[in-house]
């Protein structure tokens, strides 16, 4: 069969492009990522966090959660609030709350520290976006990180209503110096997003969040609000609670008593 | 048809050899950034998105905008918009290359690109644009080389182009309505969060891009033997208009939502664009920049109508396609992280290594321009216009 | 064919080109397999010597996807121990010399994956304590 450059060149490009097609469609079918993204579990349990504003704001100077969880998960400290990296940390109640914010506030109450993390959300815009499944909802609720996969698009970033995901503009070892790196725990590379992850390497051996144990206060009430008998569930049934921006749908999963 | 891309006059190879050298600092920045990472841009926390992403985004308005040359051309059999078709397509070509180079630059993890197609998510828009972007070039490619080597070889036109052309015209809308689509379906975010956004979105593109097309037709028109026609050329520029007042039209109606409503997270973001917030205010110029501009050139547009200067009209387009640059491939992006969900203002201004990149993916994409309208140029003098 | 007096050689001296670092070293007698140093303290892998020396690494994705994807973090058994389905906590435990066990064959092999860009090595346990 004769066969000339052009012809050769048509279908070879065919092949390719149905190859590639074939790929995406059979991987979009495939769908375990897709299920796990968007399907509401029928949860046994729903992890939750109720955090204790009063209790919290009692101890303006101290900050054993944030240390803990930074240094159990080896998050760097940067001093530049531009490409500072946090996970849990401190800010001000009328930062935090704005709409329940009024001019005859008391500064010292408006000023008042509030702890804040990612919140886990029922309904998760950042899980919505992200074009590589590097970020989704488990069963029990956690949003969780890949840190394998993030193609560092920051997608999720401009998706998050509670700036709670940082990015790694360079490479945290550079930051981290030897003694401060707990081994167990893996460090980030440069290009990736990351967030508090509820401490699930130590919720799925049976653990309390490192920043809960950590609360010398007893500030930071943990537990599964699937189950009517929680502590957390008995918590938050007679109380008035207030949750970062409900009004977006987000259904975040830490809760404040006020 | 390629063969013609490596002849030509001693300015044709000045200019590729000018975007060469243009390109040189950003390729060199580039690999300052895959070592150390995007700590090189101005970006933060705050504001993750900057420079990159808005080129792209105003980009695929460029790209999109072929489409006002196409329409014209196939549905209405406006036959004096024949010369400039391929143009139209060729600059879709160019403009959607460049796209796909911004977002690339914007990868935290470039090398994990091909993870897009490996865990294809249809719940982002991201994978949607992806798949619209890349079916765009194809599809733009296809139309416009199989109707250029038709013109090449003096046969009409296959008749199996036509659905793809139909089809490309829906496509075209939709590659910019999914990118407005990125923005507009994020809560907490409330300058992005209006339904108006698509549509404003296709109205500065149908603006901005053809004024390039034209002023790329004018460039063309003075400087090589080919004459796109300068009565198309007009008509063109009256699409501009009617484009240009509908963009103006829905920025007023944004500012009046925002401000009359009084809902602070509404007029925020356009209070720190416009005005400055919280003492920050470092786009204001450009921003009211950007309206003078636009104000004026649907001024100058009209005018040069009952005059007839193309002077006029070229200054008139450049003021234009300047003023939707300033609103969307500046303020748009920056102003929708302002104020962060902290209520705080974080500024961003782009770093010089950001810029050079930026720059040499502009360059990257008008040697491609160059080189594809030096063909299309090419075969229609020696086919004798 | 056209040519076909410039292709055929052309494609045979590109295959030799291509396959320069497989008679090289035959050549000079340097086509040595790499010997990744084994020393541990443990006499149970959690896969015999065979798989893993061809297949560690998708041994390794394979966990990283049960853990993480799945929260599934189960122990493996081997022997009468039990693992953590973990490349820092479980294999550099026994395996704790990167440069005499990893990267003998990574080096030789001239592959070089990601993994010790976050993951720590024990090196740097001896360091912090």
């Amino acid at each position: 069969m004769q066969i000339n450059r052009k012809e050769f060149l048509k279908k070879a490009g065919i092949a390719g492009a149905s190859l590639i097609a074939g790929g995406v469609l059979y991987s979009l079918f495939k769908g375990d990522d897709i299920i796990t993204a968007v399907v509401e579990s029928s949860a046994q349990t729903k992890w939750a966090m109720l955090i204790d504003v009063k209790k919290c704001a009692g101890k303006p100077d101290c900050s054993a959660c944030m240390t803990a969880c930074h240094k159990g998960h080896n998050v760097p400290a940067i001093d530049d609030i531009r490409r500072e990296i946090k996970w849990i940390w401190k800010a001000d109640f009328g930062n935090v709350f704005p709409e329940h914010t009024s001019e005859y506030m008391d500064v010292a109450v408006r000023s008042q520290k509030v702890i804040v993390a990612c919140n886990q959300c029922d309904n998760p815009p950042c899980v919505r976006v992200c074009p590589v499944g590097a970020t989704w909802k488990r069963a029990d609720g956690i949003v969780m990180m890949d840190h394998h996969r993030c193609i560092g698009c920051r997608y999720c970033m401009a998706a998050c209503p509670y700036g709670s995901r940082s990015f790694n503009w360079k490479d945290p070892r550079k930051i981290l110096s030897g003694n401060d790196i707990r081994v167990e725990y893996p460090v980030r590379t440069k290009g990736v997003v990351e967030k508090c992850n509820f401490c699930a390497e130590r919720i799925d051996v049976g653990e309390m969040p490192l920043c809960v144990e950590a609360c010398s206060e007893g500030a930071i009430l943990f537990g599964n609000v699937a189950d009517p008998e929680s502590d957390i569930r008995r918590a938050l049934a007679g109380k008035y609670v207030l949750r970062r921006k409900a009004e977006l749908g987000t259904n975040p999963e830490i809760y404040y008593l006020v | 048809m390629l063969e013609k891309i490596l002849t030509g006059k001693r300015q044709y190879w000045l200019l590729l050899g000018c975007l060469l050298v243009l390109m040189v600092p950003g390729l060199f920045f580039y690999t300052r950034q895959i070592l150390d990472g995007l700590v090189i841009t101005g970006l933060s926390r705050d504001v993750s998105w900057g420079l990159y992403i808005s080129q792209f985004t105003f980009l695929v308005g460029v790209a999109a905008s072929a489409v006002v040359v196409v329409i014209p051309y196939y549905l209405h059999d406006v036959k004096q918009f024949g010369r400039i078709v391929i143009l139209g397509e060729f600059l879709a070509v160019s403009a959607v290359v460049m796209c796909l180079l911004f977002i690339f630059a914007d990868m935290g993890q470039p090398f994990r690109i091909f993870n897009v197609l490996l865990y294809p998510s249809p719940h982002s828009l991201m994978f949607w644009d992806t798949v619209a972007l890349l079916g765009y070039l194809v599809l733009n490619i296809i139309i416009a080389w199989t109707a250029l080597s038709a013109e090449y070889k003096g046969i009409p036109v296959p008749q199996w182009t036509k659905p793809l052309i139909y089809l490309s015209i829906p496509w075209a809308i939709s590659i910019h309505t999914v990118t407005a689509f990125l923005y507009a379906g994020l809560p907490g975010r409330p300058l992005w969060l209006a339904s108006i956004l698509g549509a404003r979105f296709i109205a500065s593109a149908f603006a901005s891009g053809p004024s390039l097309l034209i002023i790329l037709c004018l460039i063309v028109r003075k400087f090589t033997a080919f004459d796109p026609g300068i009565a198309a050329l007009k008509s063109l520029a009256k699409i501009v208009v009617y484009a240009l007042v509908i963009n103006l039209f829905f920025i007023a109606l944004e500012f009046f939502t925002a401000y009359y409503s009084g809902i602070p997270s509404h007029h925020h973001a356009l209070d720190y664009l416009f005005f400055g917030l919280d003492g920050k205010s470092s786009l204001v110029w450009f921003m009211r920049i950007s309206i003078v501009l636009g104000v004026a050139g649907l001024a100058g547009l009209l005018l040069q109508m009952k005059m007839n200067n193309t002077l006029l009209l070229l200054i008139s387009l450049i003021a234009v396609f300047l003023s939707v640059w300033l609103d969307k491939g500046l303020g748009l992006v920056v102003g929708g992280f302002v104020p962060t969900p902290f209520e705080t203002v974080t500024e961003y201004i782009p770093t010089l290594p950001e810029s050079a990149i930026a720059v040499s993916i502009f360059a990257i994409g008008f040697m491609l321009l160059t080189a594809l309208y030096k063909m299309v140029i090419s075969i229609r003098i020696s086919n004798g216009n | 064919m056209y040519d076909g007096t410039k292709i055929i050689p052309g494609i045979l001296l590109f295959m030799i080109v291509l396959s320069f670092p497989v008679w090289y070293d035959r050549l000079n007698g340097s086509a040595v397999i790499p010997d990744p140093e084994v020393k541990t303290e443990s006499k149970y892998c959690v896969m015999p010597k065979e798989y893993m020396r061809s297949n560690h690494m998708v041994l390794l994705d394979e966990w990283r996807d049960s853990v993480i994807r799945d929260g599934d973090r189960s122990k493996v058994f081997a022997g009468i121990i039990k693992y953590d389905k973990s490349l820092s906590n479980s294999c550099m435990k026994c395996h704790n010399n990167k440069k005499n066990f990893c990267d003998r064959c990574h080096e030789r092999l001239s592959v070089n994956p990601t993994c010790w860009d976050c993951h720590n090595l024990p090196e740097e346990a001896a360091h912090a304590n």
